[in-house]
């Protein structure tokens, strides 16, 4: 990104997005043309049961989609473009530097074969700028600060000379590694560095993995469930991480979970999925206090409480849509004790009801 | 335990799978009164019954089979493996055996490249363009491979290359046999061709390698290309294909570096098996292609029921092949970094 925004720009918008998946049980429609608005740093929570479309619309996002899917309409605008019409070539070029993204099991997602060294490496040496900018900021027997290069990477814009020897590459590469790794708080670098995916606990796994996805200095971050595998006491440690990092890191932020207090505690906004559509966005605080859709006040109502633990919890009548034929209308419907004629009918759109606070139900 | 306690462990194991084949061997060759007379290499047409009764007497060929088997023990402790039949002019074994060792392992080495060099790419190609045409290709080719019977694709080369070719008046390839060697310094004939200058038996040697080489990788290389397709396409559904995709990186560094490697495991040990089987010697193939190896050398012992070449002959094979699957278990450490032994 070149020019400076404002906070409340949007950088990334995702328009009535519909994406199928060919099965041989027939077309499940997973994406039912989902809407949601990214802002520029913040952090925006997608919330939703298994199933309900978050990671395909993660997928549709990076252009990493499985061979049966295909898009069938629907725009992703990334700084004027239309992500959705790009090659192959273009997408993967975005993925090196502006589209990062943090997986759930930092155990399968991690090379078994190849050294935490040799997975970071290649990330870096891919973008030339970087390994330049390192080169012009480095100082003899001082540690490079990787925060240094992030704020680099927005102001500098005239064109480097970007040659450098092999030797040279490797050799910085070595250097910006290290300084990755203590971003994210790894200590020993040249050990870890050394080490396979095998020889470390799951929270420094998770730590590796999201110093892969900052290495490229990227405009959209996405953490895909990236607490889920880990257990209690990790999570909080992993979550505190990105809270600390948010400041530095310079980017906007997708965060992609099931777990309610995990969106709670790290997002500015929620938008919260059902059956392949966002059905309502709201800052934080304000889902919480006042949800407006059936589906999120019955979804807060099954969370458990600890100030009143005896108390029975409510579930939500029914089960998840079947997506290969999807209830007509609202997705939600049958589930849904305030279901009208109208929901049978037609999917209501997302519309702003209070400011920052859209909901896409017929009771508003 | 570190690797090298592994090996040495192993290797100690070696030692007793020697005995047992050893006893089995001699059991089998000696232990049946109408097989092979083991004396028949120490008498000729104008001795008397009288005299060869002596040889078979001094020999110990009289005693009972395990009197026999510590005799024949404890000359091959002396380095004494005995002598050969008509078919190997009465030599002793062991130089007959080490004088052709080295072309079973020229011919070995030579279609163990040439199957890693078609089947590993023909594997790739075939699970990166699953179900589209070059996959097709590729597994006909394989199918081909793994079905044809070596000895009849030998006979169809030397029909082509060498009959059909010199007959249309084209350069053709020697159908049998190999040039004699002229001076021996390390043993192998094309090594020792490079070493002395000599390029023109080290061509000619090429030349008369090059079908027999085909002949046989082409069974093998079906057989690595259908192992490198299956495990590749499992290696690529992984998450961390994924991952590596996600990072930008572009396909031929996510096939390469990402996959092939955790890919290449079975398709080592395959390799590393076919390679020590080879070194066995192929014996059709050497036979059709009357190449001087060991593979023709045991075909022909076999024939004349020659117990003392079949014994030296088993027991290198049983050396090779457990050095070779202990050789494969080393290079899984090398490969998978989780392996530890």
């Amino acid at each position: 990104m070149s020019d400076k925004r404002n906070a409340k720009d949007t950088v990334l918008e995702i328009k009535n997005l519909k994406v199928n998946f060919h099965t041989y049980r027939g077309e499940v429609k997973a994406l039912n043309g989902v809407d949601l608005k990214l802002c520029c740093k913040e952090v925006l929570a997608l919330v939703g049961e298994s199933g309900c479309g978050k990671s395909v619309t993660v997928q549709t996002l990076i252009g990493l989609l499985p061979e049966n899917a295909s898009v069938l309409e629907g725009e992703i605008i990334l700084d004027g473009d239309n992500l959705i019409n790009k090659t192959k070539e273009e997408m993967r070029i975005l993925r090196t530097h502006d589209l990062a993204i943090v997986f759930q099991d930092p155990m399968t997602f991690l090379n078994p074969v190849l050294t935490i060294g040799t997975q970071l490496e290649e990330v870096v040496t891919m973008d030339k700028d970087l390994l330049v900018e390192a080169i012009a900021i480095e100082k003899p027997k001082q540690k490079l600060d990787f925060t240094d290069l992030i704020k680099m990477d927005d102001s500098a814009t005239e064109p480097k000379n970007l040659k450098i020897s092999r030797r040279e590459t490797k050799r910085i590469a070595k250097r910006l590694c290290a300084a990755i790794l203590s971003l994210v708080k790894l200590p020993d670098q040249e050990r870890i560095l050394k080490q396979y995916p095998f020889e470390l606990s799951g929270g420094m796994r998770q730590r590796a993995m999201i110093a892969m996805a900052l290495a490229r200095r990227p405009s959209i971050f996405i953490a895909d469930e990236i607490t889920t595998a880990l257990d209690v006491t990790i999570q909080a440690q992993i979550l505190h991480l990105l809270k600390e990092l948010r400041d530095k890191i310079d980017a906007s932020t997708l965060m992609i979970t099931h777990d309610l207090s995990v969106a709670a505690e790290t997002a500015d906004r929620i938008a919260v999925m059902y059956g392949g559509n966002v059905v309502e966005v709201a800052s934080s605080v304000v889902l919480f206090r006042r949800p407006f859709h059936p589906y999120a006040q019955m979804l807060l109502k099954a969370i458990p409480n600890i100030e009143n633990p005896t108390s029975r919890l409510e579930a939500i009548p029914g089960t998840v849509p079947e997506m290969i034929d999807p209830p007509p209308g609202c997705r939600f419907h049958p589930r849904c004790k305030y279901a009208m004629d109208a929901c049978t009918k037609k999917r209501p759109r997302l519309k702003e009801v209070e400011k920052g606070h859209e909901v896409a139900c017929y009771l508003y | 335990m570190k690797l090298y306690e592994y090996i040495i462990r192993r290797l100690i194991l070696l030692v007793f799978v020697l005995l047992a084949v050893s006893v089995l061997i001699f059991y089998l060759t000696r232990g049946f009164e109408r097989g092979f007379a083991p004396w028949a290499p120490y008498i000729n047409e104008k001795m008397t019954a009288e005299q060869i009764e002596e040889v078979i007497k001094a020999h110990g060929f009289d005693r009972p089979l395990h009197e026999q088997y510590f005799y024949w023990f404890r000359d091959v402790f002396n380095g004494e493996w005995g002598l050969t039949g008509t078919w190997g002019l009465g030599l002793p074994a062991n130089r007959v055996f080490f004088n052709r060792f080295p072309r079973t392992v020229e011919l070995a080495v030579f279609a163990t490249i040439l199957t890693i060099s078609i089947g590993i790419p023909l594997g790739i190609i075939s699970a990166v363009k699953n179900n589209k045409l070059p996959d097709h290709i590729s597994r006909i080719i394989a199918l081909a491979g793994y079905s044809t019977p070596s000895y009849w694709f030998g006979f169809l080369l030397q029909l082509v290359f060498f009959y059909y070719f010199s007959l249309w008046g084209l350069p053709n390839l020697p159908s049998s046999g190999a040039p004699s060697i002229a001076t021996r310094i390390t043993g192998l004939p094309i090594l020792d061709g490079l070493l002395t200058g000599n390029l023109g038996f080290v061509w000619n040697e090429f030349v008369h390698l090059i079908l027999p080489s085909i002949s046989l990788s082409f069974i093998s290389l079906g057989f690595l290309a259908r192992i490198v397709r299956a495990s590749m396409l499992e290696v690529l559904r992984q998450d961390y294909i994924t991952m590596a995709r996600s990072k930008g990186l572009r396909e031929r560094v996510v096939i390469y570096r990402h996959a092939l490697k955790n890919a290449l495991i079975p398709a080592v040990t395959l390799t590393g098996i076919f390679f020590a089987s080879l070194l066995g010697g192929a014996m059709i193939t050497e036979y059709v292609f009357s190449w001087p190896g060991v593979g023709q050398a045991a075909l022909l012992a076999v024939g004349q029921g020659d117990s003392n070449f079949i014994l030296l002959y088993s027991l290198v094979f049983a050396t090779i092949i457990v050095l070779a699957n202990l050789a494969v278990d080393v290079a899984y450490a090398f490969l998978d970094p989780r392996i530890k032994y």
